[in-house]
Protein backbone atom coordinates (compact mmCIF):
# COMPACT_ATOMS: atom_id res chain seq x y z
CA UNK A 1 0.00 0.00 0.00
CA UNK A 2 3.24 2.04 0.52
CA UNK A 3 3.36 1.79 -2.81
CA UNK A 4 0.34 3.22 -4.18
CA UNK A 5 0.50 5.82 -1.76
CA UNK A 6 4.20 7.11 -3.05
CA UNK A 7 2.93 6.44 -6.76
CA UNK A 8 0.05 8.61 -6.38
CA UNK A 9 2.38 11.29 -4.53
CA UNK A 10 4.65 11.03 -7.78
CA UNK A 11 4.72 14.06 -9.96
CA UNK A 12 5.57 11.91 -13.18
CA UNK A 13 2.45 11.71 -14.72
CA UNK A 14 1.27 15.26 -14.23
CA UNK A 15 2.44 16.72 -17.44
CA UNK A 16 0.08 13.92 -19.72
CA UNK A 17 -2.71 15.25 -17.39
CA UNK A 18 -2.08 18.93 -17.80
CA UNK A 19 -1.89 18.40 -21.61
CA UNK A 20 -5.21 16.45 -21.81
CA UNK A 21 -6.79 19.61 -19.87
CA UNK A 22 -5.28 22.39 -22.10
CA UNK A 23 -6.00 21.04 -25.00
CA UNK A 24 -9.59 19.90 -24.10
CA UNK A 25 -10.21 23.48 -23.71
CA UNK A 26 -8.17 25.24 -25.90
CA UNK A 27 -10.11 22.91 -28.65
CA UNK A 28 -13.28 24.02 -27.23
CA UNK A 29 -12.24 27.73 -26.98
CA UNK A 30 -13.11 27.74 -23.49
CA UNK A 31 -11.52 28.97 -19.84
CA UNK A 32 -12.34 27.78 -16.36
CA UNK A 33 -12.60 29.42 -13.48
CA UNK A 34 -12.21 27.11 -10.15
CA UNK A 35 -12.27 27.75 -6.67
CA UNK A 36 -10.61 25.86 -3.94
CA UNK A 37 -12.10 26.42 -0.21
CA UNK A 38 -9.85 24.91 1.85
CA UNK A 39 -5.93 26.01 3.10
CA UNK A 40 -4.19 22.40 2.77
CA UNK A 41 -5.44 23.17 -1.44
CA UNK A 42 -4.18 26.63 -1.51
CA UNK A 43 -0.84 25.34 -0.25
CA UNK A 44 -0.72 22.50 -2.36
CA UNK A 45 -1.98 23.90 -5.91
CA UNK A 46 0.73 26.71 -4.79
CA UNK A 47 3.40 24.45 -3.84
CA UNK A 48 2.48 21.92 -7.31
CA UNK A 49 3.19 24.71 -9.42
CA UNK A 50 0.47 23.86 -11.32
CA UNK A 51 -1.15 27.51 -11.90
CA UNK A 52 1.44 28.26 -14.65
CA UNK A 53 1.46 25.16 -16.80
CA UNK A 54 -2.30 25.62 -16.46
CA UNK A 55 -2.21 29.37 -17.06
CA UNK A 56 -4.77 30.72 -19.54
CA UNK A 57 -7.03 28.24 -19.95
CA UNK A 58 -7.67 27.15 -15.95
CA UNK A 59 -7.90 29.66 -13.48
CA UNK A 60 -7.17 28.79 -9.96
CA UNK A 61 -8.89 30.91 -7.54
CA UNK A 62 -8.65 30.89 -3.36
CA UNK A 63 -11.76 31.15 -1.09
CA UNK A 64 -12.48 31.01 2.31
CA UNK A 65 -10.91 28.23 3.51
CA UNK A 66 -8.70 28.69 5.71
CA UNK A 67 -9.65 28.60 9.12
CA UNK A 68 -7.45 31.50 10.60
CA UNK A 69 -8.50 33.82 7.73
CA UNK A 70 -11.97 33.25 7.92
CA UNK A 71 -11.94 34.16 11.95
CA UNK A 72 -13.46 37.88 11.62
CA UNK A 73 -11.65 40.32 13.89
CA UNK A 74 -14.47 40.73 16.20
CA UNK A 75 -14.31 37.21 17.32
CA UNK A 76 -10.19 38.04 17.51
CA UNK A 77 -11.31 40.94 20.20
CA UNK A 78 -13.55 38.24 22.10
CA UNK A 79 -11.11 35.99 22.54
CA UNK A 80 -8.11 38.79 23.43
CA UNK A 81 -10.53 39.25 26.12
CA UNK A 82 -9.82 36.32 27.41
CA UNK A 83 -6.31 37.16 28.56
CA UNK A 84 -7.70 39.77 30.96
CA UNK A 85 -9.39 36.88 33.15
CA UNK A 86 -8.09 36.13 36.45
CA UNK A 87 -5.65 33.18 36.21
CA UNK A 88 -6.75 32.27 32.77
CA UNK A 89 -4.82 30.21 30.37
CA UNK A 90 -5.35 30.76 26.57
CA UNK A 91 -4.94 27.56 24.67
CA UNK A 92 -5.11 27.66 20.90
CA UNK A 93 -3.60 26.21 17.88
CA UNK A 94 0.00 27.97 16.40
CA UNK A 95 -1.73 29.98 13.70
CA UNK A 96 -3.69 31.94 15.31
CA UNK A 97 -1.97 33.45 18.00
CA UNK A 98 -0.21 35.61 15.48
CA UNK A 99 -3.12 36.49 14.02
CA UNK A 100 -4.02 40.63 15.21
CA UNK A 101 -7.06 41.78 15.99
CA UNK A 102 -8.24 45.58 16.06
CA UNK A 103 -5.81 46.21 18.77
CA UNK A 104 -3.55 43.69 19.61
CA UNK A 105 -2.80 39.53 19.12
CA UNK A 106 -2.54 36.72 20.80
CA UNK A 107 1.08 36.64 20.84
CA UNK A 108 1.16 40.14 21.73
CA UNK A 109 -0.81 39.57 25.00
CA UNK A 110 1.73 36.68 25.77
CA UNK A 111 4.48 39.01 25.14
CA UNK A 112 2.65 41.43 27.98
CA UNK A 113 2.71 38.22 30.21
CA UNK A 114 -0.99 36.79 29.32
CA UNK A 115 -0.33 32.76 29.56
CA UNK A 116 -1.65 32.26 25.74
CA UNK A 117 0.02 28.73 24.95
CA UNK A 118 -0.45 26.48 21.52
CA UNK A 119 -1.30 23.03 21.58
CA UNK A 120 -1.63 20.04 18.98
CA UNK A 121 -5.13 19.36 20.15
CA UNK A 122 -7.96 20.25 22.17
CA UNK A 123 -7.41 17.29 24.48
CA UNK A 124 -4.42 18.69 25.60
CA UNK A 125 -6.10 21.43 26.89
CA UNK A 126 -8.02 19.47 28.82
CA UNK A 127 -5.00 17.79 30.11
CA UNK A 128 -3.82 21.02 31.19
CA UNK A 129 -7.16 21.64 32.93
CA UNK A 130 -6.65 18.65 34.84
CA UNK A 131 -3.21 19.26 35.56
CA UNK A 132 -4.08 23.14 37.38
CA UNK A 133 -7.45 22.55 38.53
CA UNK A 134 -7.27 26.23 40.58
CA UNK A 135 -7.00 28.23 36.55
CA UNK A 136 -9.25 28.46 34.15
CA UNK A 137 -8.27 26.90 30.90
CA UNK A 138 -9.94 28.32 27.98
CA UNK A 139 -9.52 26.62 24.47
CA UNK A 140 -10.41 29.18 21.38
CA UNK A 141 -12.00 26.52 19.08
CA UNK A 142 -11.50 27.70 15.42
CA UNK A 143 -11.39 25.39 11.98
CA UNK A 144 -14.09 23.45 9.78
CA UNK A 145 -16.07 20.18 10.66
CA UNK A 146 -12.41 18.63 10.57
CA UNK A 147 -11.09 20.06 13.83
CA UNK A 148 -14.95 20.66 15.22
CA UNK A 149 -15.32 17.13 16.69
CA UNK A 150 -11.74 17.32 18.17
CA UNK A 151 -13.46 20.16 20.37
CA UNK A 152 -16.18 18.22 21.39
CA UNK A 153 -14.72 14.85 22.03
CA UNK A 154 -12.51 17.41 24.95
CA UNK A 155 -15.39 18.57 25.84
CA UNK A 156 -16.91 14.79 25.83
CA UNK A 157 -14.14 14.02 27.93
CA UNK A 158 -14.04 17.40 30.69
CA UNK A 159 -17.82 16.40 31.17
CA UNK A 160 -16.77 12.49 32.08
CA UNK A 161 -13.90 13.63 33.84
CA UNK A 162 -15.80 15.63 36.15
CA UNK A 163 -13.29 18.78 35.21
CA UNK A 164 -14.92 22.15 35.76
CA UNK A 165 -12.36 24.81 35.05
CA UNK A 166 -11.94 23.59 30.95
CA UNK A 167 -14.23 25.97 28.78
CA UNK A 168 -14.04 26.12 25.07
CA UNK A 169 -14.61 29.09 22.71
CA UNK A 170 -16.55 27.82 19.96
CA UNK A 171 -15.19 30.13 16.51
CA UNK A 172 -15.99 26.99 14.72
CA UNK A 173 -17.55 27.45 10.60
CA UNK A 174 -19.40 25.26 8.36
CA UNK A 175 -18.44 24.84 4.98
CA UNK A 176 -21.05 24.52 3.20
CA UNK A 177 -23.15 27.64 4.11
CA UNK A 178 -20.27 29.44 3.21
CA UNK A 179 -20.26 28.42 -0.47
CA UNK A 180 -23.91 28.92 -0.63
CA UNK A 181 -23.12 32.47 0.69
CA UNK A 182 -20.65 32.95 -1.91
CA UNK A 183 -23.39 31.39 -4.90
CA UNK A 184 -25.52 33.97 -3.41
CA UNK A 185 -23.38 36.60 -3.59
CA UNK A 186 -23.01 36.47 -7.41
CA UNK A 187 -20.42 33.36 -7.26
CA UNK A 188 -17.26 35.33 -8.00
CA UNK A 189 -17.72 33.88 -11.58
CA UNK A 190 -17.34 30.63 -10.98
CA UNK A 191 -17.23 27.53 -13.55
CA UNK A 192 -16.91 25.38 -10.57
CA UNK A 193 -15.43 24.03 -6.49
CA UNK A 194 -13.17 21.83 -5.69
CA UNK A 195 -14.24 20.55 -2.56
CA UNK A 196 -12.20 20.35 0.34
CA UNK A 197 -11.03 16.70 0.79
CA UNK A 198 -10.53 16.87 4.80
CA UNK A 199 -13.57 18.11 5.23
CA UNK A 200 -15.30 15.99 2.91
CA UNK A 201 -13.85 13.14 4.90
CA UNK A 202 -16.40 13.91 7.65
CA UNK A 203 -19.40 15.32 5.40
CA UNK A 204 -19.06 12.63 2.52
CA UNK A 205 -20.37 13.38 -0.76
CA UNK A 206 -23.45 14.35 0.62
CA UNK A 207 -22.36 17.05 2.29
CA UNK A 208 -21.75 18.46 -1.33
CA UNK A 209 -24.89 17.13 -3.59
CA UNK A 210 -26.55 20.83 -3.24
CA UNK A 211 -24.02 22.38 -5.52
CA UNK A 212 -25.31 20.71 -8.31
CA UNK A 213 -29.07 19.93 -7.56
CA UNK A 214 -29.47 23.46 -6.55
CA UNK A 215 -27.41 25.50 -8.00
CA UNK A 216 -26.65 23.40 -11.44
CA UNK A 217 -22.83 24.16 -10.45
CA UNK A 218 -19.94 21.28 -10.70
CA UNK A 219 -17.94 20.03 -8.14
CA UNK A 220 -15.40 17.47 -7.36
CA UNK A 221 -14.40 16.57 -4.06
CA UNK A 222 -10.19 16.67 -4.41
CA UNK A 223 -7.29 15.36 -2.65
CA UNK A 224 -4.27 16.80 -1.81
CA UNK A 225 -1.63 15.63 -3.77
CA UNK A 226 -0.94 17.37 -7.64
CA UNK A 227 -2.60 14.69 -9.54
CA UNK A 228 -5.66 14.76 -7.17
CA UNK A 229 -5.91 18.16 -8.40
CA UNK A 230 -5.38 17.21 -11.69
CA UNK A 231 -7.73 14.88 -11.51
CA UNK A 232 -10.52 17.28 -10.07
CA UNK A 233 -9.81 19.84 -12.70
CA UNK A 234 -9.97 17.27 -15.59
CA UNK A 235 -14.00 16.32 -14.16
CA UNK A 236 -15.10 19.86 -13.80
CA UNK A 237 -13.34 20.52 -17.31
CA UNK A 238 -15.25 18.21 -18.40
CA UNK A 239 -18.38 19.20 -16.82
CA UNK A 240 -18.01 23.03 -18.05
CA UNK A 241 -18.07 21.58 -21.67
CA UNK A 242 -21.23 19.28 -21.32
CA UNK A 243 -19.34 16.40 -21.40
CA UNK A 244 -20.41 15.34 -17.66
CA UNK A 245 -23.45 15.66 -16.01
CA UNK A 246 -23.71 18.12 -13.34
CA UNK A 247 -23.57 16.04 -10.44
CA UNK A 248 -20.73 15.61 -8.03
CA UNK A 249 -17.45 14.56 -8.53
CA UNK A 250 -15.43 12.65 -5.87
CA UNK A 251 -11.67 12.31 -6.90
CA UNK A 252 -10.62 11.28 -3.05
CA UNK A 253 -12.26 7.81 -2.54
CA UNK A 254 -9.68 6.54 -1.19
CA UNK A 255 -10.32 8.80 2.08
CA UNK A 256 -13.40 9.54 1.08
CA UNK A 257 -17.14 7.32 1.45
CA UNK A 258 -20.01 8.72 0.12
CA UNK A 259 -21.17 8.75 3.62
CA UNK A 260 -18.27 10.76 5.04
CA UNK A 261 -17.78 10.04 9.27
CA UNK A 262 -21.17 9.13 9.96
CA UNK A 263 -19.77 8.69 14.13
CA UNK A 264 -18.23 12.70 13.87
CA UNK A 265 -21.54 14.18 12.48
CA UNK A 266 -23.57 12.55 15.48
CA UNK A 267 -21.19 13.77 18.20
CA UNK A 268 -21.12 17.31 16.09
CA UNK A 269 -24.75 17.32 16.43
CA UNK A 270 -24.76 16.37 19.77
CA UNK A 271 -22.69 19.03 21.54
CA UNK A 272 -23.01 21.72 19.07
CA UNK A 273 -26.33 23.60 18.04
CA UNK A 274 -26.35 25.39 14.81
CA UNK A 275 -25.70 28.69 14.93
CA UNK A 276 -25.36 32.12 12.96
CA UNK A 277 -21.65 32.68 12.60
CA UNK A 278 -19.34 36.22 11.32
CA UNK A 279 -17.02 35.41 8.85
CA UNK A 280 -14.51 37.82 6.97
CA UNK A 281 -14.92 38.88 4.15
CA UNK A 282 -18.47 37.55 4.16
CA UNK A 283 -20.07 39.08 7.01
CA UNK A 284 -22.47 36.50 9.38
CA UNK A 285 -23.82 33.85 7.30
CA UNK A 286 -27.01 31.98 8.78
CA UNK A 287 -26.36 28.37 10.46
CA UNK A 288 -22.70 28.87 10.02
CA UNK A 289 -21.14 28.40 13.03
CA UNK A 290 -21.75 25.77 16.05
CA UNK A 291 -22.55 26.97 19.44
CA UNK A 292 -22.55 24.95 22.35
CA UNK A 293 -25.65 22.76 23.14
CA UNK A 294 -27.76 23.20 26.36
CA UNK A 295 -26.24 20.43 27.82
CA UNK A 296 -22.76 21.99 27.56
CA UNK A 297 -23.12 25.09 28.44
CA UNK A 298 -21.30 24.78 31.30
CA UNK A 299 -18.08 24.75 29.18
CA UNK A 300 -18.73 27.21 26.98
CA UNK A 301 -16.29 30.05 27.75
CA UNK A 302 -18.56 33.14 26.47
CA UNK A 303 -20.98 32.53 28.76
CA UNK A 304 -18.48 32.28 31.65
CA UNK A 305 -16.52 35.23 31.15
CA UNK A 306 -18.73 37.61 29.46
CA UNK A 307 -17.09 40.63 28.12
CA UNK A 308 -17.99 43.43 26.20
CA UNK A 309 -16.66 43.99 22.71
CA UNK A 310 -16.58 46.70 20.99
CA UNK A 311 -17.46 46.40 17.49
CA UNK A 312 -14.05 47.05 15.48
CA UNK A 313 -13.78 49.21 12.65
CA UNK A 314 -12.95 48.24 9.24
CA UNK A 315 -9.10 47.25 8.73
CA UNK A 316 -7.97 49.65 6.45
CA UNK A 317 -6.07 49.10 3.09
CA UNK A 318 -5.94 44.89 3.95
CA UNK A 319 -7.88 43.29 1.03
CA UNK A 320 -8.32 39.85 2.91
CA UNK A 321 -11.78 40.50 2.45
CA UNK A 322 -11.23 40.58 -1.31
CA UNK A 323 -9.09 37.60 -1.46
CA UNK A 324 -11.46 34.86 0.34
CA UNK A 325 -14.37 36.04 -1.98
CA UNK A 326 -12.38 35.07 -5.03
CA UNK A 327 -12.76 38.66 -6.00
CA UNK A 328 -8.78 39.49 -6.31
CA UNK A 329 -5.49 37.25 -6.61
CA UNK A 330 -2.89 38.18 -3.29
CA UNK A 331 -0.93 39.80 -6.01
CA UNK A 332 -3.08 42.30 -6.55
CA UNK A 333 -3.62 43.89 -3.07
CA UNK A 334 -1.35 47.34 -3.04
CA UNK A 335 0.15 46.08 0.53
CA UNK A 336 0.80 42.53 -0.90
CA UNK A 337 4.86 41.50 -0.50
CA UNK A 338 4.97 45.47 0.27
CA UNK A 339 4.13 46.40 3.64
CA UNK A 340 2.43 42.83 4.40
CA UNK A 341 4.95 40.33 4.54
CA UNK A 342 5.14 36.87 6.35
CA UNK A 343 7.57 38.19 8.67
CA UNK A 344 5.43 41.30 9.63
CA UNK A 345 1.82 40.49 8.14
CA UNK A 346 -0.96 43.24 8.11
CA UNK A 347 -4.31 40.68 7.61
CA UNK A 348 -4.33 37.13 8.28
CA UNK A 349 -4.12 35.42 5.13
CA UNK A 350 -0.67 36.36 5.24
CA UNK A 351 -0.51 35.31 8.78
CA UNK A 352 -1.54 31.83 8.34
CA UNK A 353 0.70 29.02 6.45
CA UNK A 354 -2.52 28.52 5.14
CA UNK A 355 -3.62 31.67 4.24
CA UNK A 356 -3.55 32.76 0.44
CA UNK A 357 -1.32 35.71 0.60
CA UNK A 358 0.89 33.94 2.61
CA UNK A 359 1.37 30.71 -0.16
CA UNK A 360 1.38 33.17 -2.71
CA UNK A 361 4.59 34.92 -1.19
CA UNK A 362 6.13 31.53 -0.76
CA UNK A 363 5.67 30.29 -3.82
CA UNK A 364 4.79 33.18 -6.15
CA UNK A 365 1.78 32.41 -8.64
CA UNK A 366 3.33 29.51 -10.44
CA UNK A 367 3.40 31.15 -13.91
CA UNK A 368 7.22 32.58 -13.12
CA UNK A 369 8.55 30.31 -15.55
CA UNK A 370 5.90 30.18 -18.36
CA UNK B 1 -2.08 19.62 10.88
CA UNK B 2 -3.06 16.64 8.81
CA UNK B 3 -1.00 13.32 8.25
CA UNK B 4 -2.19 10.21 6.71
CA UNK B 5 -0.31 7.69 9.89
CA UNK B 6 -0.28 3.88 9.76
CA UNK B 7 -2.02 2.42 12.74
CA UNK B 8 0.28 -0.04 14.67
CA UNK B 9 -1.48 -1.10 17.63
CA UNK B 10 -4.46 -0.50 19.39
CA UNK B 11 -7.65 -2.56 19.69
CA UNK B 12 -9.58 -0.11 17.49
CA UNK B 13 -11.06 2.16 19.75
CA UNK B 14 -9.10 3.53 22.01
CA UNK B 15 -6.03 6.00 21.51
CA UNK B 16 -3.27 3.70 19.97
CA UNK B 17 0.11 4.53 18.83
CA UNK B 18 0.83 5.41 15.19
CA UNK B 19 3.51 6.28 12.93
CA UNK B 20 3.83 9.19 10.88
CA UNK B 21 6.58 10.02 8.84
CA UNK B 22 8.31 7.91 10.58
CA UNK B 23 7.22 9.48 14.16
CA UNK B 24 5.15 7.56 16.75
CA UNK B 25 2.76 9.56 17.56
CA UNK B 26 -0.73 8.31 19.93
CA UNK B 27 -3.50 8.69 17.32
CA UNK B 28 -7.44 8.71 18.91
CA UNK B 29 -9.32 6.28 16.84
CA UNK B 30 -12.94 6.72 18.60
CA UNK B 31 -14.29 8.44 15.58
CA UNK B 32 -13.45 5.85 13.30
CA UNK B 33 -14.67 2.48 12.41
CA UNK B 34 -11.99 -0.71 11.39
CA UNK B 35 -8.74 1.14 12.25
CA UNK B 36 -6.89 -2.41 12.91
CA UNK B 37 -2.95 -2.41 12.82
CA UNK B 38 -1.33 -1.97 10.33
CA UNK B 39 -4.02 0.03 7.98
CA UNK B 40 -3.41 3.67 7.17
CA UNK B 41 -5.71 6.58 8.87
CA UNK B 42 -6.15 10.18 8.22
CA UNK B 43 -5.20 12.27 11.11
CA UNK B 44 -6.37 15.67 12.13
CA UNK B 45 -5.64 17.51 15.45
CA UNK B 46 -4.96 14.42 17.31
CA UNK B 47 -8.18 12.36 15.92
CA UNK B 48 -8.65 9.72 12.89
CA UNK B 49 -11.32 11.12 10.89
CA UNK B 50 -10.87 8.02 8.23
CA UNK B 51 -9.26 4.82 7.41
CA UNK B 52 -7.78 4.39 3.70
CA UNK B 53 -9.84 2.64 1.32
CA UNK B 54 -6.89 0.61 -0.10
CA UNK B 55 -8.86 -0.58 -3.34
CA UNK B 56 -10.05 2.94 -3.81
CA UNK B 57 -6.00 4.57 -3.56
CA UNK B 58 -5.16 1.68 -6.19
CA UNK B 59 -8.50 2.43 -8.78
CA UNK B 60 -7.21 6.33 -8.60
CA UNK B 61 -3.86 5.28 -9.56
CA UNK B 62 -4.65 2.80 -12.40
CA UNK B 63 -7.16 5.85 -13.70
CA UNK B 64 -4.12 8.30 -13.23
CA UNK B 65 -1.78 5.85 -15.18
CA UNK B 66 -3.89 5.20 -18.42
CA UNK B 67 -3.85 8.82 -19.49
CA UNK B 68 -0.07 9.11 -18.99
CA UNK B 69 0.54 5.73 -20.84
CA UNK B 70 2.56 3.73 -18.71
CA UNK B 71 -0.69 1.67 -17.37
Amino acid sequence: MLDTLSLLRDGKPTRAWVDRIRTKLSDAGRTVRLMEICGTHTVAIARSGLRGPLAGVVELVSGPGCPVCVTADGEIDRMLAYCDVLGAIVATYGDLIRVPGSHSSLAQRRAEGADVRVVYSAMDAVQMAQAEPGRPVIFLGIGFETTAPAAALAIRAAAVAGISNFFVHSAHKLTPPAMRALLAGGGARLDGFLCPGHVSTVLGEEGFDFLASEYGMAAAIAGFEPMDILLAIDYLTDAALGRQPAVLGNSYRRWVPPEGNPRARALLAETFAVADAPWRGLGTIPGSGLAMRDEYRRFDAESAFPAEVPTPAPRRGCLCGNVLRGEIRPTQCPLFGQVCRPESPLGPCMVSSEGACAAYYRYGDGTAEQ
Amino acid sequence: MFSSSRHGGGDGRAPGPGRCLGNRRTVDVTLVEGASPGRYVLVHAGFALQVLDETEAKITLAALKEVSGDA
